[in-house]
């Protein structure tokens, strides 16, 4: 299994799980059974996104679902599928590398600042609670870098709430409905998507 | 002497159309050079990605940027390259140019446009002149664009009519949302005169194009039906048609070589693989967009222009000018209004079509300290733009901090569902000055090795005290509709997508670089015929002055070269 089947594997399982109101995300363990390191290994060692871990992925799917909870009849960053809706965009090449750079090195940045916090030793940011997550981001949204990142964190959120499904987000238009917003028509067809165009 | 090309187009935007349609159909051999691809309306679809978040109709600011320098609070400069920054004055480079992205705000300019200095007087710290034509010999050509282009709309009883040869629109107005009508009474009740706001847009099938099917996503967005008047549907497709023209997508020039005469001898360009040629033609013209022609006019120096072409007065790249000075928006709550209106509301594709211009020209001794009247601007009424991502991510701050979780969500669907937006565009007379101009950056280079573009943005405060007064003005219009989060402004942000000056035209070449007909003072087969011809710009959007500028030199280009050679069909 590649990095791609194993986010969109992941999500799916997410999705499977992730029912009630605000309850945290728990990422860590289904990342742990969906991803055997050796196997990937080959895959990603061209990979614009090569040097992201599942770690990594674990902190992002963890903050995503944070910044956009999943809720019992309002979809969240699991029901938009913003993990793979992230992974497409980082992994495209067509994505400026500067871009892959900037989410992983965020990503890094805010375990160390979580780890320099010294909560619950050993746990993870997705260990956390749920009111544990939000005084973590707050205080990391106070530092300059940290508050870029979470800002562009919350760009993608929205681009896969409301960008056409053919990018891989906003599945059967979930975002749409949502928000009772008309898409114009015609539609990018896969073909035509903007990198390809 | 034989030529490659009778003419050599640099371009194929709103400035460089005309031109084309107009020679090869007059029978003459043209060749155009295209930056961009060559995109149809089978290209284009309502995708927010390409077409506003991953800059997909313009080039990678990677390989191509501008350098931008502002004014600081404490009055020194600062500069900076685009890449490293939020700025972005590429619009479109795409056969037909940014025209296929525009939303078809049509507006003339009025007489006392093209008599600025001579009616209203000087204005210190201003480049204001008169231009070398009236609106009289333009106002055929206005009429021109209506016919041949495709403007629709509805001449009304209305004290601001600028003069027409033809008494209506030869296409009526495009489908007019239900909002237009809370506009027409609001101002009826306040005494102020809106007008329906022509739009170069088909409201039905002609010109052998199709008919708009009002997707609801126009502005930014490249036309699916070409129902939208982008030079390349109304006019290169037919130029095209006609075997004359022969237009090279993906060709990048470098350099217009001039020889010891000073005459353009041949242009250099680079094709999509990367290989060099050259070309030659008895006239050029160049029509890049007013940064661009600027730049690879002052990047073609040669032994007569060591400054660059067409450069001798040292005049190219000076006075750029903008569209735009303020802004507003004002949200129509639903729960203020009945179901059947909320159902109008609620109406999508259709446009606002609403401007006044009752302010077009301002008496306001309090805000001016003379009592001479001062050129004042446009009010546009227009839907709030629909990108759904952008209109998302402006949720997203709160007090100084991020929205996220529970309480983004609830602003989210509140800003979605809880009423229709209307927003504000004002235009005023966007001042020239010494210091908004371009030239090239000493360090800065594109893909190619070619010096970019630097681009110095001035704001005169005359720009500010109209914006603010067109947008006080519309912020009345739309409270009196009901609105709240009524919010107006004046903007000294230069709107990056309505640019020209740069290359203005004049009767005297020590202060202009063009004569009346936009031909170089100094070099006598080269053509300017984008926006840059502009001393001024009008209190309104340019595309439809630029449309019409291009007609009117095609016809002296044409005369020039012998009149028309074949007949059309």
């Amino acid at each position: 299994m590649d990095r791609r089947a194993f986010i969109l594997r992941s999500s799916g399982t997410f999705a499977a799980v992730s029912v009630p109101t605000l309850t945290p995300l728990s990422a860590a363990a289904v990342v742990k059974s969906a991803i055997p390191a050796a196997q990937t290994a080959l895959t990603v060692s061209t990979s614009p996104l090569k040097n992201y871990t599942e770690a990594d992925w674990v902190t992002i799917a963890s903050v995503q679902n944070h910044l956009f909870p999943s809720e019992s009849d309002v979809p969240g960053s699991v029901e938009i599928n913003a993990l793979t809706y992230l992974y497409d965009y980082l992994n495209n090449p067509a994505t400026d590398p500067n871009d892959v750079d900037f989410i992983l090195s965020g990503t890094h940045l805010l375990q160390i600042f979580f780890k320099q916090k010294d909560i619950n030793d050993g746990a993870t940011f997705n260990d956390l609670s749920i009111e544990q997550r939000e005084l973590i981001l707050r205080e990391f949204e106070k530092e300059p870098a940290g508050r870029r990142w979470l800002v562009n964190i919350l760009n993608y959120l929205l681009e896969a709430l409301l960008t056409d499904p053919v990018y891989g987000g906003n599945p059967k238009g979930i975002g749409w409905k949502w928000l009772e917003h008309r898409a114009g028509d015609p539609h990018p067809p896969a073909n035509k998507r903007y990198w390809l165009l | 002497m034989s030529h490659d090309y009778d003419i050599c187009v640099v371009g194929s935007g709103a400035g460089a159309g005309p031109i084309i349609y107009t020679l090869a159909h007059a029978g003459y051999k043209v060749l155009v050079l295209e930056k961009g691809p060559w995109y149809t309306e089978q290209d284009y679809f309502k995708d927010e990605l390409k077409t506003s978040l991953r800059g997909g109709y313009t080039p990678d600011l990677r390989d191509e940027q501008h350098v931008v320098e502002i004014e600081n609070d404490d009055g020194s400069w600062r500069k900076f390259p685009t890449y490293q920054s939020s700025w972005n004055f590429w619009n479109g480079n795409v056969v037909g140019g940014s025209s296929n992205f525009m939303s078809g705000f049509f507006h003339r300019l009025k007489p006392n446009d093209f008599k600025l200095l001579s009616t209203y007087g000087p204005i210190a710290g201003t480049n204001i002149v008169d231009w070398p034509i009236s609106y009289d010999d333009m106002e055929p050509y206005y009429d021109k664009v209506e016919k041949v282009v495709g403007v629709s709309g509805r001449v009304i009883d209305h004290p601001f009519q600028e003069p027409r040869s033809s008494k209506d629109f030869p296409f009526p107005p495009t489908a007019e949302h239900p909002i237009a009508q809370h506009i027409d009474k609001a101002c009826e009740r306040l005494g102020f005169h809106s007008m329906p706001m022509p739009r170069a847009i088909l409201s039905q099938p002609a010109l052998n194009r199709k008919s708009c099917v009002y997707s609801g996503f126009c502005g930014s967005y490249g036309c699916a039906t070409g129902a939208k008047s982008s030079s390349r549907a109304a006019l290169i497709d037919s130029a095209v048609a006609t075997g004359n023209c022969d237009l090279r997508p993906e060709s990048m020039v470098t350099h217009i070589h001039s020889d010891h005469t000073g005459k353009v001898s041949a242009i250099e360009y680079i094709d999509k693989a990367g290989k060099k040629h050259a070309v030659d033609a008895e006239i050029y013209v160049v029509a890049a967009q007013a940064i661009e022609t600027a730049r690879l006019l002052l990047n073609s120096t040669g032994p007569k222009h060591p400054n660059g072409l067409a450069n001798n007065s040292g005049q190219v790249g000076k006075n750029l000018i903008f569209a735009g000075g303020g802004a507003g928006s004002g949200r129509l709550s639903y729960d203020k209004f009945s179901e059947e209106q909320v159902q109008e509301l609620k109406q999508f594709g259709t446009f606002v079509n609403r401007s006044i211009q009752d302010w077009y020209e301002i008496k306001d001794k309090s805000l001016f300290k003379t009592e001479s009247p001062q050129k004042g601007g446009t009010i546009d009424f227009v839907h709030l733009h629909p990108n759904p991502v952008a209109r998302a991510n402006r949720q997203t701050r709160s007090n100084g901090s991020l929205l996220w979780g529970k309480p983004l969500k609830d602003r989210l669907h509140e800003h979605f569902t809880g009423g229709r937006y209307i927003k504000v565009e004002a235009f005023c007379d966007w001042v020239p000055t010494d210091n908004s101009h371009v030239s090239l950056d000493p360090e800065v280079k594109d893909k190619w090795g070619l010096p970019v573009a630097k681009i110095k943005v001035d704001v005169h405060v005359q720009n500010l005290k109209v914006g603010w007064y067109l947008a006080n003005k519309s912020g009345d219009v739309l409270r009196e509709m009901g609105a709240d989060n009524v919010l107006s402004f004046a903007s000294g942000v230069p709107p990056t997508n309505l640019v020209a000056g740069s290359c203005r035209f004049g009767h005297d070449p020590k202060t202009s670089v063009l004569n009346p007909d936009c031909q170089a003072h100094d070099v006598e087969n080269l053509y300017v015929t984008d926006g840059s011809f502009m001393p001024t710009g009008g209190s309104v959007p340019h595309t439809w002055t630029i449309y019409a500028n291009s007609f009117r030199v095609a016809d002296k280009i044409v005369a020039r070269m012998g009149g028309v050679k074949t007949k059309e069909s």
